[in-house]
């Protein structure tokens, strides 16, 4: 190769030789020229780092580096990239044209073929002709040329067009003018010599991007982009007026931005280093930054990015200590959680760029690191004073990765401790396991409470069940509130001891126990630890929840002996129907004063026992009216034949207050009478329901339903239909001055029980029920001995054990979530029907 | 068709069985792993009832 590219030369020096007077002085000039091109020609990785597409690719940009570097200068408007049908590239730019006279020092040789034929002989080489510049660490265009096979130079200039041909860096004459132009700029074109590519094929896709690339690196130039092959030329214009915030809302389309860019900029005038950044966090956890030096992308970094990555954290921090303490104090946010969702652009621009690395793609100047981060430090610091709402969510999210970033850490630890779980260590020191090994027929029970914990391990088949005691902690967080914790080491037992894995390892396969059991007391605290229990495995463990092997165990509330039998009640319904049954046994109801009414007893008192029942329960609902009770069960309708008037007897479902006076109500057909009486012409007024439920009606009138009065009706209309007897038997008679006389008695097997209303009936059944009988109520499931505990609870094959279904977990979840959540209206409302539920729990 | 709420980020979701989602009942692996860092510092509590006085309203039922 290298003699051919001899004689090639020897030939060219003819040429030129007839257009240029000093032959002599030309070829001593061309050898050196040949050695220029001969080196580049035999070491081509040495100038553009390889001979691969990467390689290939930079022979375009290095043309076009060129051109930007004119438009830097002020000169250069519009760059053109072409890649043409023959395979080719064209380069066009409206720059000043490369000089076409006789170069100063290489003469008679014309700049222009100085430029394309000696290395370090560019422009850039001199800072008063461009201040900073790109291109390829100061090889130029003449690597261009020497690894194409062919190159064509043409230059507007003064008017005129000049050309100038080259194979493989020698020119093949010397430059010719061939017309007449208004115009200025350059035109280089070019085909890859494939003796030194193996591949020559242009991607459209790769000089794209790069020039986009430049186009926000380079805002205001216009750089277009032709590929001329294909079935369909394809054309792209490129422009940015935006800079760098619209390269990082580019980088970003595909994302989802937390906040508008940031757009950083500033300049160190002594060391003339001019510094801008763009930067954007998205919904995303992965960091891209992209820095530039001189339009060189420096793939490997170096001191601008080392500079921009210190002040970056340094500012973020300072600003979320003042303005934005984490909900943990502990939590430490690090460097490395302000680069989760981060998009940036470092463009630098410095005089005497030194590159390092591998690839020469690292920015080595120090200097540039200081005055990086200070103007970094500056400008985003005061960016985010006066952008407080996207610093929040900036901040926000490194506080939520740091919080990942130590859950990661705590959740590694425990596996890790795990890992002991084969060999038998690792597991927690409070559970107490089985002795079985067999997943099918093992249970865990996880036990509120130390002391009921250690009733359930007495009461187990400690072959098969396990016991894993749980404190529910209580926190003192206000002064006039208690919360309910599930502790870290109660959770973190929970996950060793089923060791079915966590997050994306859960699998319910490896769980260690066929059944796990939720076991607390069935009070409020206990529903409390069920809820946490039940949100915690929705939340970490779902799959061991959708496959079925969660479960609530049923301790009974209740342990009734008669005549040394036990029997245990699980719920309060099924506690008051045994006691009804109890109690009606045997009795009969005699009804004082009315002479030949046939005593109650058998099917009828049961019955008129279960409507007793259902109207004590509907006058409590009443009661919160706080109106009195007497005086409203004398407002029964005064209609006595339930066949010719329906309302007979019944209770006013609506009250009406006007100015004057209080109107009671019976039907919905008398409220719009009334209505439409008072005010007969605006027919349209219709009431409407307000907030509180009441029904808002025209100024000066409330209109109240009460609602729990349709129960009462239902209850009275069988007293009234199924006994013939009206609402006043629910009370007392009232007689002035002396107790009132009974209105009934209760007899059971000659026991006589005087009754003064028939309300008091249903107690009296029920405590008529508990004679003879020893009732003990556990409060929680530490009240059983271990033997109780084992046969009422525990016990395969007598206990009731409810499966818990993904649906049931979803909802302790929601109403956790609820409970959790800032607003302070619904978590005030479950507090509040939590005090009427322990109310009531404690009757 | 299973629907909910991250219940770290609150984004909504929408999903057919379980195995649908990575991170379920979370948006992402992300939120749930920062859930289960709050279980294992016990900073998840439910509130119990307030221990001021009970109120009185009911007392007329009786």
């Amino acid at each position: 190769m290298t003699s051919e590219g001899a004689e090639t030369l020897d030939h060219d020096a003819d040429a030129v030789m007839t257009t240029v007077d000093d032959g002599a002085g030309y070829s001593e000039a061309n050898i050196k020229v040949l050695e220029g091109i001969e080196a580049i020609r035999l070491r081509p990785g040495m100038y553009i780092g390889d001979t691969t597409l990467r390689g290939l690719h930079h022979l375009v940009y290095e043309v076009v580096d060129n051109s930007i570097d004119e438009a830097l200068a002020g000169h250069c408007k519009n760059i053109h990239v072409t890649i043409h049908v023959d395979g080719s590239a064209s380069i066009v730019d409206d720059g000043r044209g490369i000089p076409v006279g006789t170069h100063h020092q290489f003469a008679p040789m014309s700049t222009l073929e100085v430029v394309l034929t000696k290395p370090h002989a560019g422009g850039k080489f001199d800072h008063d002709t461009y201040k900073v510049s790109g291109g390829l660490h100061g090889v130029g265009v003449t690597v261009v040329n020497a690894l194409s096979e062919w190159l064509e130079a043409e230059v507007h200039r003064d008017g005129k067009i000049y050309l100038q041909d080259y194979r493989q860096g020698l020119s093949q004459g010397p430059v010719r003018t061939t017309g007449t132009s208004k115009a200025s700029g350059t035109r280089i074109r070019f085909l890859p010599d494939a003796e030194i590519f193996p591949k020559i094929d242009f991607d459209s896709d790769t000089l794209e991007k790069r020039l986009r690339e430049l186009s926000y690196l380079n805002q205001g130039i216009r750089i277009a982009f032709t590929d001329e092959r294909g079935d369909e030329p394809k054309h792209e214009e490129f422009f940015s007026s935006g800079g760098l915030g619209e390269f990082v809302l580019y980088l970003n389309r595909s994302q989802t931005p937390i906040h508008t860019p940031v757009v950083l900029s500033g300049k160190d005038d002594d060391k003339g280093v001019e510094v801008d950044v763009a930067l954007q966090y998205n919904e995303s956890y992965s960091e891209m930054l992209v820095s530039y030096c001189n339009n060189i992308n420096t793939v490997e970094g170096g001191t601008h990015l080392t500079g921009f990555r210190s002040a970056l954290t340094r500012t973020l921090n300072i600003y979320a200590k003042a303005a934005a303490p984490a909900r943990n104090k502990d939590l430490a946010i690090l460097g490395e959680d302000f680069k989760e969702g981060l998009t940036a652009i470092i463009s630098v621009r410095v005089p005497d760029p030194q590159f390092e690395g591998q690839t020469k793609t690292k920015l080595g100047n120090s200097e540039v690191e200081g005055i990086v981060a200070k103007i970094v430090n500056d400008k985003l610091g005061a960016f985010l004073e006066q952008n407080p709402q996207a610093a929040k969510k900036v901040i926000a999210k490194a506080q939520m990765a740091a919080e990942a970033r130590e859950a990661a850490r705590k959740s590694r630890e425990l596996v890790r401790n795990r890992k002991g779980v084969l060999s038998g260590g690792g597991l927690p020191g409070k559970l107490m396991d089985c002795t079985t090994h067999d997943q099918n027929s093992s249970e865990i029970f996880l036990v509120e409470g130390d002391s009921a914990g250690g009733t359930a391990e007495g009461g187990r088949d400690r072959l098969y069940q396990a016991i894993l005691p749980l404190r529910g902690k209580i926190l003192n967080v206000e002064r006039a509130r208690l919360d309910r914790v599930l502790g870290n080491d109660e959770v973190r037992n929970i996950i060793t001891a089923i060791g079915n894995g966590i997050g994306d390892e859960e699998d319910p396969s490896k769980r260690r126990y066929g059944k796990i059991v939720m076991m607390s007391d069935a009070d409020v605290d206990g529903s409390h630890i069920r809820t946490l229990l039940m949100t915690f495995f929705y939340r970490q463990m779902p799959r061991l929840v959708a496959e079925g092997h969660l479960y609530v165990a049923q301790p009974p509330l209740y342990m009734l002996t008669q005549k040394k039998v036990r029997k245990y009640v699980q719920t309060e319904p099924e506690m008051q129907a045994i006691l009804v049954e109890a109690g009606l046994a045997d009795a009969k109801l005699v009804p004082l004063g009315t002479d030949g009414v046939e005593p109650i007893e058998g099917e009828r008192l049961r019955a008129l026992n279960e409507i007793v029942f259902g109207l004590d329960h509907a006058l409590r609902a009443f009661g919160r009216r706080n109106r009195p009770i007497r005086e409203f069960l004398g407002r029964v309708h005064p209609s006595t034949d339930a066949r010719l008037d329906p309302k007979a007897g019944m209770l006013p479902l609506y009250l009406v207050e006007d100015v004057t006076a209080e109107h009671w109500l019976y039907s919905a057909e008398e409220l719009e009478s009334y209505h439409s009486a008072r005010n007969p012409t605006a027919a349209d007024a219709e009431p409407t329901l307000a907030e509180n439920g009441d029904i808002e009606a025209p100024a000066g009138l409330r209109v109240t339903e009460l609602h729990e009065v349709r129960t009462l009706n239902k209850w009275l209309a069988r007293l009234r239909d199924e006994f013939d007897m009206r609402a006043d038997v629910l009370l007392p008679i009232e007689i002035t001055g002396d107790d009132p006389p009974p209105r009934f008695i209760l007899d059971r097997d000659g026991d006589e029980h005087p009754l003064l209303d028939l309300r008091s009936l249903a107690a009296t059944v029920r405590h008529l029920g508990e004679k003879g009988m020893k009732i003990t109520r556990f409060k929680g499931l530490g009240e059983m001995d271990a033997e109780q505990l084992w046969e009422t609870t525990m016990d395969p094959t007598r206990r009731t054990l409810m499966q818990v279904q993904l649906k049931d977990v979803a909802s302790a979840n929601d109403l956790f979530t609820t409970l959790m959540g800032d607003d302070v209206e619904p978590r005030r409302q479950f507090i509040e029907k939590h005090a009427l539920e322990v109310k009531n729990l404690d009757v | 068709m299973i629907r909910g709420r991250c219940p770290i980020c609150s984004k909504a979701f929408a999903v057919e069985t379980i195995d649908d989602q990575p991170g379920f009942p979370f948006c992402s692996e992300r939120c749930k792993l920062i859930d289960l860092g709050r279980w294992m510092d016990g900073n998840y509590a439910i509130p119990d009832a307030p221990v001021s006085e009970p109120d009185d309203s009911e007392s007329e039922e009786e």
